[in-house]
């Protein structure tokens, strides 16, 4: 694992969450999902039915939540390689990302994540676009980088791109041990809702549950 | 489904709806903008040029608007208009817009008026240009391609579209008249309020400039004058011969007097029949009294009455015993005796002396005065009828009186409003005399027209902020009817049934930013 000498602004989040009421509805998600210190059923998928419903921001919120909670190393996996953003949002480095360690281009095999301010908190951007994501998704060494994070991280939350917009979702969800789809409250419609989760059962993927995003 | 049909529409939810589809909204207001900026952009400036004239106030008879109007507008009171008012009257009326009308088709100018114009004058050589002419019944409304072809109907529009584009009014509070015309083309309004002002100067010439008309307009002034004297000699004669001051006043009187003495005569009338009634009924009483009364008298049955009774009693016995066959002589002298009982008195006086009754007398005192009262009551009913018959007769030539004089009074009343007329008339013909002679100073252009560059009512602006509000408008009404008709998730409880999944959590809607603010802390992410 490598450790950069400028690491990502994430720290400052954890003072803001103690006077909203954030904190308390990630807890709330916190418990909805069953994840504990253990580990187990800590391999958390979360998608969308489209973009801009906040998948990315409520992903690595979770993951500040969670290692405020449980102190446990925490890795937050950035999936979406169509529009990636979580590099821009905590201003890290683009790369390496996930396409490189699905990959291998430029690296060795291994896991590299970037830590951040707060501690135990891991991140992993997408590393930029990728022209044929389902083939990079559907590859033994995704499989296998899923396995090697979850040897090293109790809890890692995966954000995955829109279910209904692209091919690779269901591929990368389907490795986890649970997924959740986050619909944004007076944006997604019912009958996309109703689309999305009948695509996640349909092929396959562990949902638990719904998060309903931006409640007025 | 249900908890959106029954969710009520806060400023904030609807402020929500219309900023998620801020993207629509604005396509809405820019698309109306731009439709605005077109119509604005296509929109014409109107030009306009007016021209004052100054009417002198004072000279109120300075001229009639009589004449003026003979051939104008028919709703011109004659008599109600001063200098002024007769001047507006003029400027109004259709004839100077006729007047008008012919000035613009003979103009040298080149008054383009649309396709109405473009049959007379120098502006016919433009029909010689085939191809404006194709696109002018390309472009041109049906109702002008109609109206291209009839000469009368070209006319009238001409005449309405001047009517539309030239105002005439007076500047409030002053006796200025202001000639505005507007056009998109400046340089045709300053022709055509030109063109109004010389049309106007000739219309208010022509009809004044009757010199050789004073004489004759004098002479039925003196006609019309004899006539009114005529008839007031009349009048006053009627009245030395009747002997009337006034006529309405004796009317009154007499019919007053007829009215007193009518009741006087009910009056009378009645106390005659009133003595009439109890001199009958003296008569009555006096018919069954006796005038004289008998003292001493001695009563005994009349032996004539006794001997008839006791033959009938015979009789009677005799009858009952007869067979009904022979009673028929019975019966007959029965009958006749009958009759003989009926005139024979049954008792007889004898003795005593006869002296008057003093209660017949004094009746008979009270008869007679009662008779005497009666008549003169009757002679006094008499001498009212007759009086009443004199005032009737006198009402009668009154009224007859009165019809005579109404009847000159109206005439006169005509020939004065003849006179008065024809001295206006004269006075109007004095004034034309003044004019034509270049005296004339009721009129005085102040301000002649100019050819004004600057073009009025530039509505461009508020064209243009029109559409920028009708987009908003639309905008938001667009994004209501969206929120209305488009269902979207608002509620766990919709999420779970819609999902058929339980519902994790619910996260608020916060924004960093925002919670940036809230700790007062300076932002140091991106």
């Amino acid at each position: 694992m490598s450790v950069k000498t400028k690491k990502p602004r994430i720290g400052h989040l954890d003072r803001y969450f103690n006077k909203t009421v954030m904190r308390e509805a990630l807890a709330h998600i916190i418990s909805g999902l069953e994840l504990n210190e253990t580990g187990k059923g800590g391999l958390v998928g979360l998608t969308a039915s489209s973009h801009g419903e906040g998948v990315t921001t409520l992903a690595l919120y979770l993951g500040v939540e969670v290692v405020r909670t449980f102190s446990k190393p925490t890795l937050v996996v950035e999936a979406n390689c169509r529009r990636p953003g979580l590099a821009s949002y905590c201003k890290a480095p683009k790369s390496p990302g996930l396409k490189d360690v699905v990959t291998g281009q430029g690296l060795k095999m291994g896991i590299k994540v970037h830590s951040t301010q707060l501690e135990n908190l891991f991140i992993l951007p997408a590393g930029g676009t990728h022209p044929h994501p389902l083939g990079l998704f559907t590859s033994e060494r995704y499989t296998r980088f899923i396995q090697e994070a979850r040897m090293r991280f109790p809890i890692i939350i995966v954000d995955a791109p829109p279910i209904l917009q692209y091919a690779e979702t269901s591929a990368i969800l389907k490795p986890l041990e649970l997924s959740a789809l986050i619909v944004s409250a007076g944006e997604t419609r019912e009958e996309t809702v109703q689309q999305a989760v009948y695509n996640l059962e349909d092929q396959g993927v562990k949902l638990v549950g719904t998060l309903l995003n931006r409640m007025r | 489904m249900d908890d959106r049909e029954n969710l009520k529409m806060s400023p904030q939810l609807f402020l929500a709806a219309v900023l998620r589809r801020k993207l629509l909204f604005l396509i809405v207001v820019l698309l109306c903008t731009a439709a605005a900026g077109y119509m604005a952009l296509k929109t014409t400036f109107s030009y306009e040029s007016s021209a004052q004239i100054l009417v002198k106030p004072g000279a109120r008879e300075g001229f009639s608007v009589e004449s003026a109007t003979l051939r104008g507008t028919p709703i011109v009171d004659r008599h109600a208009y001063t200098e002024f008012a007769n001047t507006l009257a003029i400027l109004q009326s259709r004839d100077l817009l006729d007047r008008l009308v012919d000035k613009v088709q003979e103009s040298k100018e080149n008054i383009d008026l649309g396709p109405v114009t473009k049959t007379q004058g120098v502006l016919e050589k433009k029909e010689w240009s085939f191809l404006k002419e194709w696109v002018d019944k390309l472009l041109m409304p049906p109702e002008y391609q109609a109206v291209k072809n009839n000469e009368d109907q070209r006319r009238e529009l001409l005449r309405l579209i001047l009517a539309q584009a030239i105002v005439v009014e007076q500047i409030p509070g002053t006796t200025v008249v202001e000639i505005t015309a507007a056009w998109k083309d400046p340089r045709v309004a300053y022709v055509i309020t030109n063109l109004m002002l010389e049309v106007f100067r000739d219309h208010y010439r022509e009809f004044f400039r009757d010199r050789d008309s004073i004489k004759f307009i004098a002479d039925l002034v003196k006609e019309s004058e004899k006539k009114l004297q005529a008839f007031i000699q009349k009048e006053e004669d009627l009245r030395v011969e009747y002997k009337i001051a006034d006529v309405g006043a004796e009317i009154t009187q007499v019919l007053h007097q007829i009215g007193q003495l009518q009741e006087s005569y009910t009056e009378c009338q009645v106390m005659a029949a009133s003595a009439s009634g109890r001199s009958g009924y003296l008569d009555d009483m006096l018919k069954k009294m006796k005038p004289s009364l008998r003292t001493q008298t001695n009563t005994t049955i009349n032996p004539e009455w006794s001997a008839i009774s006791l033959r009938l009693q015979e009789l009677q016995r005799l009858r009952a015993s007869t067979p009904r066959s022979q009673r028929a002589a019975i019966d007959k002298e029965i009958k006749d005796l009958n009759d003989k009982l009926q005139k024979e008195p049954m008792v007889v006086q004898s003795g005593g002396t006869a002296t008057p009754n003093p209660l017949f007398t004094r009746l008979q005192e009270i008869k007679m005065t009662w008779e005497a009262d009666s008549a003169g009551t009757s002679n006094k009913c008499t001498t009212i009828a007759s009086e009443i018959q004199a005032l009737r007769l006198r009402h009668d030539t009154l009224r007859r009186v009165d019809k005579i004089l109404q009847g000159i009074k109206l005439e006169r009343r005509l020939v004065e409003e003849e006179l008065r007329s024809h001295r206006r008339s004269l006075q109007a013909a004095k004034t034309a005399d003044q004019l034509a002679q270049g005296h004339i100073t009721s009129l005085k252009v102040i301000e002649r027209p100019e050819l004004n560059p600057n073009p009025v009512r530039n509505r461009k602006p508020l064209v243009l902020a029109g559409g920028a509000l009708f987009g908003i408008l639309a905008g938001i009404g667009l994004c209501s009817l969206l929120y209305r008709r488009v269902r979207e998730i608002s509620s766990s409880g919709q999420l779970k049934e819609v999902a058929g999944h339980k519902v994790i959590g619910a996260v608020p809607a916060c924004r960093y930013t925002t919670l940036l603010k809230k700790n007062n802390q300076k932002q140091h992410w991106s």
